[in-house]
């Protein structure tokens, strides 16, 4: 769903459209290359100021997107467009200094940080590259005050990234994040790793963050339950494609693609009437494998509802009256019989 | 139980009772450090070399902890048998299914290869490993996790142990193959009778499933109650609190609630109740000792000083 310029006052922040990503990777010992479609024909925009949930299962390709956008992989085709301008032009050197604005944190805080840097070095190496002119102490003041930010004690300035927990290495990588002050944050499962009781102060630190620096945020996640309290919109990638882009309260509340529907209700839930009453959307196998996708619809093979259709054409993402976009044939007659079973 | 380390001595689990009837499902459920899995892989004899277990773990009446290897073996993966987060590190990946399933088979039920075989096959079908014929002569990398996870299921059912200790079975699955693998606990339990241990830190992968819950944390059961009244009636505030910071898919809610701070360094526990430091009811006589699991209501008790008075919060 484009936003609308008129109504935000200005453009997208970030607007990708038909991005593809393909990998080639070995085949047999006989030679010979495989071609692996990590990410197909992705379009979307965000805000300023919004948070974009992508959601999906292994292989979907989440993180590649997340990547593709910093351009740390480099796209095989599409369009990213940044303020407008197009991110594939600029040299080098731009796009060096443009990521400053565009930042990103990971799944595994402990393996992200450089061991052998102390957790200032870490916190501050942004500002070596951005900020070449800070003196000393200008660095060292803006070192303590993102730490004290996102809740680290600024003594720990010394420290190794070992002789933190996974929470608080989280919060390192965060600071490291946003002490260039970007505009956009990339979230790759930030939280997927940590304790539940750790997992929901990075959360709740995530929402303050947003707020105070004005953050737009993509939030990569598997997680569905994460993702309800953290998002505005959502988006959900399967095999590389989008199924569906909808308000997270449409996504939660009518979702029309029937592979998230089989997400939500695959979701689990912290309450045990309702966890034995509800009836789950069985979905049959595995995800299949990227290098051999299916035809058509590529959720077909595991979806309750495919017709032959599916397996002829490609289901494009098309805009529905309820404000959400989805990419199957029959959203609108499913969406009835779907609820019905849900129900 | 205790660890030995460079440190010192430290202690993982202490004091713990827990018991687990025929055909019921008993869920342990804590986060890391908690002794969630140390205190399970203690009774399997699979505890590392410088872990120490103290006590009993009776199966039938007869003491795991007190047997030998030699007699453990004739017990483990017959009686009792345990299925693994991550099921490529519970294979060994150069033998293929078929010599891995019927091993088992032929040491402990004295079948010939030819009948462990058919009995393998059989066992792969029914946890829903599709065309198992062909499978079985696979390798474990190249099955998909959802597919590893069914084919260690299998194996560690094929002599119908009377326990099955499951150590987060579906944390490394996608959540669409985690519902599949959650059924399949649940079918393979009605139609096999075996009391299932499911170690987890996800409190709603248990809620569909479990008959039983305990809640542990710092080595310690802090509260145990049938599930429903678990989540209807938690007494401990740890239990409330972990409850309320999960965060849910079907319902919305503005902000999660947070349990400040860390959890506690075992070589550092404080000398009272152990969640005291974190815990919003806390008073001061949880400072001086731990507080004992004591019963609260009908099949539920709780760990807590102040669980009486706290009921009434909820």
């Amino acid at each position: 769903m484009n936003a609308d310029p008129a109504e935000a006052g200005e453009g997208p922040l970030l607007e990708v459209s038909n991005l593809s990503k393909e990998f080639f990777i070995a085949g047999s010992i006989f030679g010979g290359m495989r071609k692996l479609s990590a990410l197909s024909d992705i379009s979307f925009s965000v805000t300023k100021g919004e948070t974009l949930a992508i959601v999906g299962e292994s292989g979907c390709g989440k993180s590649t997107l997340g990547r593709t956008i910093l351009r740390l992989i480099e796209s095989t085709d599409g369009q990213i467009l940044w303020e407008g301008k197009d991110l594939a032009a600029f040299d080098d050197e731009t796009l060096r200094m443009q990521r400053r604005n565009m930042q990103i944190i990971f799944q595994d805080p402990i393996a992200s940080l450089d061991p052998r840097m102390t957790v200032g070095q870490i916190i501050g190496e942004p500002l070596t590259i951005f900020e070449k002119t800070l003196s000393k102490a200008e660095r060292a003041e803006k070192i303590r005050a993102i730490m004290t930010t996102v809740g680290l004690t600024p003594e720990m300035v010394n420290r190794y990234p070992h002789e933190f927990s996974g929470g608080q290495a989280q919060r390192i990588g965060i600071a490291r994040a946003l002490v260039s002050r970007p505009d956009l944050l990339i979230c790759d499962e930030p939280v997927s790793a940590l304790d539940v009781s750790i997992q929901a102060q990075i959360i709740n630190l995530l929402i303050e963050l947003k707020q105070q620096f004005q953050l737009t945020m993509l939030f990569i996640s598997h997680d569905l339950s994460v993702v309800r309290y953290i998002a505005d919109r959502v988006l959900v990638l399967y095999l590389g494609r989008v199924m569906e882009i909808a308000p997270k309260s449409k996504l939660f509340s009518t979702p029309m693609h029937p592979y998230t529907r089989a997400l939500l209700s695959a979701a689990p839930v912290p309450n045990p009437r309702l966890a034995r009453e509800r009836k789950r959307i069985p979905l049959e196998g595995d995800i299949p494998s990227p290098l051999n996708p299916p035809s058509g619809c590529v959720f077909r093979t595991r979806c309750p509802f495919a017709r032959e259709k599916c397996a002829e054409s490609r289901p494009q993402l098309r805009p529905l009256d309820t404000g959400q976009k989805v990419a199957c044939h029959f959203a609108e007659e499913l969406a009835q019989e779907v609820k019905d079973m849900v129900q | 139980m205790s660890f030995d380390t460079p440190e010192g001595e430290v202690s993982a689990v202490t004091g713990l009772n827990i018991d687990v009837a025929h055909g019921e499902t008993l869920a342990i459920v804590g986060e890391s450090g908690s002794g969630k899995s140390q205190s399970f892989l203690a009774t399997m004899g699979l505890l590392t070399r410088n872990g120490h277990a103290t006590g009993r773990a009776m199966l039938d009446g007869k003491d795991l902890l007190a047997m030998d290897r030699n007699e453990l073996d004739k017990h483990r993966g017959r009686e009792i048998s345990m299925v693994f987060q991550d099921p490529m590190t519970a294979f060994n990946p150069m033998l293929r299914l078929s010599r891995q399933l019927t091993e088992t088979l032929a040491i402990h039920k004295g079948l010939t290869q030819g009948a462990a075989h058919i009995q393998a096959i059989e066992m792969l079908e029914r946890v829903g490993i599709p065309d198992p014929e062909k499978r079985i002569a696979t390798y474990p990398y190249q099955l998909s996790g959802g597919m590893r996870q069914r084919a260690m299921i299998a194996m560690a059912l094929l002599c119908r142990p009377k326990v099955l200790i499951a150590d987060e079975p579906t944390t490394a699955l996608d959540v669409t193959i985690q519902a599949q693998i959650l059924e399949l606990f649940a079918d393979l339990k009605r139609e096999f009778g075996m009391a299932l241990v499911l170690i987890t830190h996800d409190l709603g992968v248990v809620a569909a499933l479990a008959d039983r819950i305990a809640v542990m944390y710092a080595g310690r059961i802090v509260e145990e109650a049938s599930c429903d009244e678990l989540f209807e009636r938690p007494r401990h505030p740890y239990t409330r609190a972990l409850l309320q910071s999960t965060p849910r898919a079907d319902e919305d809610a503005a902000t999660l609630y947070v349990i400040p701070g860390q959890p506690p360094n075992l070589q550092r526990l404080p000398a009272g109740c152990s969640f005291m430091p974190r815990c919003p009811s806390a008073v001061e006589s949880c400072r001086l000792a731990p507080p004992p699991l004591e019963p609260v209501a009908r099949d539920h008790k709780a760990a807590c000083f102040r669980a009486r008075e706290l009921e009434e919060m909820v």
